[in-house]
């Protein structure tokens, strides 16, 4: 299945280890992909994250299915 | 731009022009201020301290979402100096109007409102407004000032000087759903007998920047950066209650006074949740929502009723995890409802949760008891005997019900992103002169590990600071963007300022508040964490905090 990842470019910047890109890429995933199983990929397990999913809060649970949209964000501050 | 001088006793006003070669706003202005003409050692509600209202520098400006108010004094809940910021119209207005800032001093031995236009100022009476919860009593400040001011009013908590009691500030669809609320400076403005400040702008204009090109090419730059900021998605979606899920899944929501960090029926109160409930029941996510005039972000969420009627704005984080997880409470209109009872009566929603918290270990209240937890806070803004222990807030309410056991650094309390879990965070809540405070500096890197907070903590506070001199909301993320911040505040003043500038400006601020706090007798120990925090271990990580004390005594030296 194809799922459109998004990271944020201060996460790149910042957090993510090198060798990935940011900004918008589509990955071509297994069925039964779980966002935490993305996540791992990226190296950001550790990593505080928002979760945007097909315009809905994610979670690292949720499961994808192709065509899914997943925004990820890291968080410096707020409240 | 000009400060107004208000003194109740006399019933007069003056007009002084802000201090020459200084750059003043926001929390610089409410230390300024406070050295010039407050106390350090007076009684924070006698005659002889001062309240402030406060523009940033840039606030009335062309400055997107630059226009938070500060409220501040010396504050009766935490004895020492006192900075509250919220969002709203009340700040542009002012800046409109060409005023920087008022000052409060003296005593009206009845209540008062001032009125300020671009034309002028005046003290008038209250009329029949006190002791109305703040919505009608705004609605009835309009019938009587026109439709288009901004207000700035005390809630029943705040005539009644109660230690947890905010100044509640007008949206731009004129709801008092905006608050100053922390550290009780609702009761500093009600001990000078003023009830509110209206605001009208009528005749008032944007601020005209003294180099008008350099000004509006880094406003350009600034919409941008906002735009394009790490975070503006985000809370343009879902606004604040992002938080929910993400704070849960770490451990850093306080849930049932603090015994855990995550709340196992989070999913009843999250971000989805409201948005569901609010389509199906208004039609609308409730999201997207601007606080104040010219806002980018536009991140405040709403909520509606079963019949779809409006609730509350404002519905942020802090609010739901406070009065939710932290009570035990799932029910989101409990919930919502809770949050509108602490804009009608004029309570700090994170006080009111921690100190509603503590009664369970006081017996009086069970966790998830959504309406007798209502019904406490029904009290509190009736002012009964309980009412005004929870009011105190929640270190005073712990000392008489005879609790240790206390969520809160330098007397307040402790905000919904767990110390034990958040140790770089920490930092804002035990440093931060104005006691724990979530927006003096937030840090998210190795939210688990004891290293190197410290140094992290400081460097987000400094640049935390120095934004709340400007009036940007946080939400912007420009905090780093300190040559950005430089470009604007010189395109509006004309001044010179280097980013280095800008940075010591923060550092500045944070030491004069340090030594206005060592002066009022907050010394150098009260830079800590409650104890047991130490000891107590946050399921679900079972952490404690352990950032050594010796490195947190050194945090002052910058």
């Amino acid at each position: 299945m194809k799922v459109e990842i998004h990271i944020s470019s201060v996460l790149h910047r910042k957090i993510l280890p090198t060798g990935k890109n940011p900004g918008k890429d589509t990955w071509e995933l297994p069925g039964d992909t779980r966002v935490r199983d993305v996540l791992e990929m990226l190296g950001l397990t550790q990593v505080p994250v928002v979760l945007m999913l097909n315009g809905h809060q994610g979670n690292r649970d949720s499961v994808l299915t192709d065509g899914d949209i997943l925004k990820i964000f890291s968080v410096i501050s707020g409240g | 731009m000009k400060i107004l001088k208000v003194n109740m006793t006399e019933g007069k006003i003056e007009s002084i022009p802000v201090p020459e070669g200084k750059v003043l706003g926001g929390r610089s202005m409410i230390v300024h201020l406070l050295n010039e003409y407050g106390s350090a050692t007076a009684h924070p509600l006698s005659p002889e301290s001062i309240f402030i209202l406060t523009g940033g520098i840039l606030g009335g400006s062309a400055a997107p979402q630059a226009h938070r108010i500060s409220a501040g004094g010396k504050s009766p809940l935490t004895g020492g100096i006192k900075e509250a910021n919220a969002g709203g119209n009340v700040a542009y207005k002012l800046g409109r109007c060409g005023v920087q800032a008022i000052v409060v001093e003296g005593e009206s031995k009845e209540w008062k409102i001032l009125k300020v236009t671009a034309d002028g100022a005046g003290i008038e009476t209250s009329g029949d407004i006190i002791g109305m919860k703040n919505y009608a009593a705004c609605d009835e400040l309009r019938k009587r000032f026109g439709n288009d001011i901004g207000i700035a009013i005390i809630g029943r908590a705040g005539e009644m000087k109660m230690c947890n009691s905010t100044v509640a500030i007008t949206d731009p669809e004129g709801r008092p759903a905006r608050h100053c609320a922390r550290g009780g400076v609702g009761a500093i403005m009600g001990a000078k007998g003023l009830k509110a400040v209206v605001v009208d702008d009528t005749n008032g204009r944007l601020r005209k920047p003294v180099n008008e090109g350099a000004f509006k090419e880094a406003v350009k730059k600034c919409a941008e950066t906002i735009k394009n900021g790490p975070f503006f998605q985000v809370f343009h979606a879902f606004g604040t209650p992002a938080f929910i899920d993400f704070d849960n899944d770490r451990g850093s929501m306080p849930t049932r006074n603090h015994r855990s960090g995550s709340f196992e029926e989070k999913n009843k109160i999250n971000a989805n949740s409201i948005q569901a409930l609010n389509k199906e029941r208004s039609g609308n996510t409730g999201s997207g929502h601007s606080c104040m005039p010219t806002c980018v972000v536009r991140c405040s969420p709403s909520f509606y009723d079963k019949n779809g009627n409006y609730v509350t704005s404002g519905f942020e984080y802090e609010n739901i995890a406070m009065l939710g997880a932290n009570l035990g409470i799932s029910d989101l209109d409990a919930i919502a409802r809770m949050d509108r009872a602490c804009d009608e009566f004029g309570f700090d929603t994170i006080e009111m949760g921690a100190t509603l918290g503590l009664l369970n270990d006081a017996g009086l209240l069970e966790f998830g008891d959504a309406a007798r937890a209502e019904a406490l806070l029904k009290e509190a803004g009736e002012g009964t005997v309980l009412g005004r222990i929870i009011g105190s807030g929640a270190v005073n309410a712990a000392k008489v019900l005879g609790i240790d056991r206390i969520p809160a650094c330098k007397g307040q309390a402790i905000p919904a992103h767990c110390a034990r879990t958040s140790k770089g965070w920490a930092m804002a809540y035990i440093c931060n002169p104005m006691g724990a405070d979530h927006t003096a500096g937030g840090v998210m890197e190795d939210p688990l590990s004891p290293k190197g907070q410290v140094e992290r903590g400081r460097k987000s506070q400094i640049l935390q600071t120095a934004q709340d001199c400007t009036g940007f909301c946080m939400f912007t993320s420009l905090d780093g963007a300190t040559d950005l911040m430089a470009e604007l505040i010189n395109g509006l003043v004309g001044t010179q300022m280097t980013e280095e500038d800008y940075v010591q400006m923060g550092k500045d601020v944070m030491k004069q508040e340090r030594a206005f706090n060592i002066r009022a007798g907050i010394g150098e120990k009260a830079d800590k964490l409650p104890d047991w925090m130490r000891k107590e271990p946050l399921p679900p990580l079972n952490e404690v905090f352990d950032v050594p004390q010796e490195e947190i005594d050194d945090f002052w030296n910058f």
